[in-house]
């Protein structure tokens, strides 16, 4: 049974009116006309705050920063001098990297020419990290891979930078990307043919063109679908720049609005330069490309004041649908436009018939997307980003337009590129089962300054992922033993020629268990030199020296050399059960190559504004934490590794002396190599992101992609050691003075090791030295 | 204050006393080491310390064991009111100014100017 409830219909009793007020008359309804008189002020007092309000956005936008410029970060331009060590294959690949054009020549900037061992470099100016550099014809002669004359307009000259390689840049979120242009500096051709392609009213409306809209409808009725926009520069512009994509009524009206407002507060000029730098024309990647300055760059490898007739064309031709036009996806496509554009600048008198007729007869040739000047390199963009926010805000290096001038060297980068892709692929040829599972990492520095040359972070060296260069922690294995070797030097209790036990060694641990350790053919060679011991990464012998030396000490002198982690006095350190980054390692190792001068390591030259205004420039710094003459005696040993021990293929690559040491961690999985001759220092590592073994050693894995680039880049001998004297030690160990019969080592001069005997002994010491005490 | 006027005083003072020696050095030099060296001097004159270091860091770079130009970095960092790294500097040209000594003195200089003003 339902329950009635009173209907809620039931109308309410109007109050009485209270005791002691007169009722009013009913007021009398308005008027309709009345009511649309309000309706119509009303409307029109929203219409006033709608548009204080967009003029005020409008001015805002417009006065202030247009766009959020991203840092754009820059590699080492290569400085010609008189006897630089240069090989013409790295001349040509910079000049090529930083979008110069082989001409017969070089009669047009961006060009070059080579007629045997004279080259020709037309040098566009250059904004370099001390000011802006003009226009310059280069010519050179390089023989015998070095540079032997040098010369420009005003002659001989000593010193002249080429243009610096494009390397990345420091993006905002959005990641929109364009290089600023003022539109005195934007070819006359390229303002005319933009304007008559996409609002040939430009110069007589007010923002709206009511022509152009009643032309646009009357195409998209006639066509029955929308076929032409009536939009002019500056509505296109107000879209692009304050709006969105959405297609409604009243984005239509306030785009309008906002583009007679435009109009209002500036002038034509001014709507045209912000228009040229902020239209879409592209995507490179994570990067969007806005602005004809930097299409120029994107598309054809060149500035904006080098293009051609139909280049400009190509670009203006974007403007209608960058994807849809696009000349490297869409060719035919883009090449009509093109055609289209040329026709309309012949017709309006930009251009002439004959240069329409020439300009359409041209293929649509474009710069490869590829190319090394517009490709970046994430991992040492990232070690980049990271110095930089030391001294800068991040929001500051992507918005404020900043140029970031780094110690990067495009061709250092490009051999050990090069040499690991060949070799990894070699790897996997020779073990199929390893395909796509090995990973490498690589660092090279500067030996007299810690500079960072080359940094690969990834086998595929445009990724921007996992960066394993700074952030794989990997155990290093026998590239820990020189710190063995340098304490034990240092100790004064032994010296290259003293003689180390390499026999079994068990040594019990706090928790009970005992460290075993072997050597890696599992086999033990008894009584060997500690030169031998070290050239050959025994372990054995290692762990006895080391723990007689004491743990400690050897991690503290890890530490000592530049490692920034506390390293645990676990015996096992002796053999490299440390887990260090590549970049790590390198600090380690940039110490030994510069006699015990531990230097930060360094990727920025200087920062400057857009405007070319110097904001911070840097310069060597360091501590000399070592008398170099034990650094130089330690380096003995590194030689005697690439002379003659574990990665003695050095020596039939190269008849320099040079110096390093391999590395390979417990079940091989990781392989490591760092080397150094006089000039760079370089850390390689080869392993698998899933840390499983390999069957690979430093030797095998890493070794052949250091001597692969080092073979590009050019190896210079290591100086003569200063501070060392070479000594004779006998069989038993025993040092003697100069002149005595002996195998010879070096010692520092003033080594205050063990007693050093005279050639002549006396009886009983040579009957101790042969039969014990 | 007065421990950098102190430090710049005396880097003037070495500047001026430069010996023959060292002349002898920056004109076995590579041209271009020279010029670079020429715009630091320029800097310097300005009062820029840090784009006159960036300067030597460069010419630094042409010749990495040129121990003139460390210890001419040691003076600019000296006249920065850096006196910390102009000492390890100090002593890096010391190293490499091992083989020849032409340096020493001014070294000396320098070093013990430095460790005065600390």
């Amino acid at each position: 049974m339902t329950k009635k409830t009173p209907s809620l219909r039931t109308p309410k009793r109007s109050k009485p009116n209270p005791p002691g007020r007169a009722s009013k008359p009913a007021l009398k309804p308005p008027s309709w006309w009345t009511r649309l008189v309000f309706l119509f002020f009303g409307l029109c007092c929203l219409l006033g705050v709608w548009l204080i309000y967009l003029d005020a956005q409008v001015t805002q936008a417009f006065d202030g920063k247009k766009w959020a410029l991203p840092a754009k970060v820059y590699a080492r331009p290569l400085t010609l001098y008189p006897s630089l060590k240069l090989s013409p294959e790295q001349l040509e690949s910079e000049l090529q990297w930083a979008d110069y054009r082989f001409s017969s020549h070089a009669d047009r900037v961006g060009t070059y020419a080579k007629n045997g061992s004279s080259w020709v470099i037309h040098r566009r100016s250059v904004p370099f990290w001390d000011g802006s550099e003009s226009v310059r014809k280069i010519r050179l002669e390089i023989q015998n891979d070095r540079v032997v004359s040098l010369h420009d307009q005003e002659g001989e000259q000593a010193l002249i930078r080429l243009e610096p390689q494009y390397i990345g840049g420091i993006f905002p979120t959005h990641n929109e990307d364009r290089d600023l242009i003022r539109l005195e500096d934007a070819p006359p051709v390229l303002v005319a043919a933009l304007i008559i392609t996409e609002d040939k009213r430009f110069f007589e409306h007010h923002g709206v063109s009511i022509l152009g809209i009643i032309r646009a409808m009357k195409a998209n009725i006639q066509a029955g679908r929308m076929v032409q926009g009536g939009s002019t520069i500056t509505q296109q512009l107000v879209k692009n720049f304050f709006l969105t994509n959405e297609r409604t009524l009243s984005r239509k009206i306030q785009e309008a609005l906002m583009a007679l407002l435009l109009e209002l507060h500036y002038d034509k000029e001014a709507i045209l330069e912000a228009y040229l730098n902020e239209v879409y024309l592209g995507q490179a990647g994570r990067r969007s490309i806005h602005g004809f300055g930097l299409a120029a760059r994107f598309y054809f490898g060149k500035p904006l004041a080098e293009l051609d007739h139909a280049e400009i064309a190509t670009l203006v031709g974007l403007v209608k649908g960058a994807s849809y036009y696009n000349p490297r996806r869409n060719p035919e496509r883009s090449k009509a436009r093109r055609d289209l554009v040329l026709s309309l600048m012949a017709e309006q008198k930009v251009i002439t018939h004959e240069a329409k007729a020439q300009a359409q007869s041209e293929p649509l040739l474009t710069a490869s997307p590829k190319r090394h000047g517009q490709r970046e390199f994430p991992a040492f963009l990232e070690l980049a980003k990271q110095q930089l926010q030391r001294d800068y805000r991040l929001e500051d290096l992507q918005s404020e337009g900043l140029r970031i001038y780094t110690t990067f060297d495009p061709w250092v980068q490009n051999s050990i590129e090069k040499a690991a892709e060949k070799h990894l692929n070699n790897l996997e040829t020779w073990h199929p089962g390893l395909k796509d599972q090995l990973e490498t990492a690589a660092v090279v520095t500067s030996v007299g300054g810690g500079e960072v040359r080359a940094l690969l972070g990834s086998r595929n060296a445009t990724y921007f992922g996992f960066n394993r260069a700074l952030n794989a922690r990997r155990q290093i294995g026998s590239l820990a033993k020189p710190a063995v070797y340098l304490s034990a030097l240092r100790s004064g209790r032994y010296h290259w020629g003293s003689w180390l036990d390499d026999s079994p060694i068990e040594v019990p641990l706090a928790n009970g268990d005992v460290w075993q350790p072997q050597n890696y053919n599992k086999e033990s060679l008894g009584a060997v030199t500690m030169v031998d011991a070290f050239k050959l990464s025994l372990n054995q012998a290692t762990a006895q020296m080391g723990m007689d030396v004491g743990v400690p000490r050897i991690a503290q002198e890890m530490e000592r050399l530049g490692v920034q982690r506390r390293i645990p006095a676990y015996p096992s350190i002796l053999l490299g059960s440390v887990d260090l980054t590549p970049l790590e390692v390198a600090h380690m190792y940039q110490s030994l190559s510069s006699e015990g001068f531990v230097m930060p390591l360094r990727t920025i030259d200087a920062v400057t504004k857009g405007t070319g205004e110097t904001l911070s420039s840097y310069a060597i710094q360091g501590k000399q934490a070592y008398r170099p003459e034990d650094i130089e005696w330690l380096r003995y040993g590194l030689e005697q590794v690439a002379q003659s021990g574990t990665a003695r293929s050095l020596s039939r690559t190269f008849s320099q002396t040079l110096a390093g040491k391999t590395g390979t961690s417990d079940q091989q999985r990781d392989a490591w190599f760092a080397g150094f001759d006089q000039r760079y220092l370089g850390v390689v590592w080869v392993g698998r992101d899933d840390n499983r073994p390999t069957p690979f050693t430093g030797s095998s894995a890493a070794l052949p992609i250091w001597k692969e680039a080092f073979k590009r880049i050019g190896v210079e001998s290591l100086s003569t050691p200063i501070g060392l004297e070479k000594l004779p030690v006998d069989d038993s160990g025993q040092v003697f003075e100069s002149g005595c019969s002996g195998t010879l080592y070096p010692f520092p001069i003033d080594w205050d090791g063990q007693t050093i005997q005279s050639c002549q002994r006396s009886f009983s010491e040579v009957f101790k030295s042969w039969f014990g005490n | 204050m007065v421990r950098q006027l102190i430090l710049i005083l005396w880097a003037l003072a070495l500047v001026a006393c430069s010996s023959s020696p060292v002349q002898t050095d920056l004109e076995q030099s590579n041209p271009a080491v020279q010029s670079l060296l020429n715009k630091a001097e320029a800097a310097e004159a300005a009062g820029q310390w840090q784009i006159a270091l960036t300067y030597m860091d460069q010419a630094r770079r042409i010749e990495p064991r040129n121990p003139y130009l460390l210890y001419r970095q040691a003076q600019a960092y000296a006249h920065s009111g850096q006196a910390d790294i102009a000492l390890q500097l100090v002593g890096r040209a010391r190293i490499l100014d091992q083989a020849k000594g032409t340096l020493q003195k001014e070294l000396n200089l320098l070093e013990k100017q430095l460790r005065k003003a600390k």
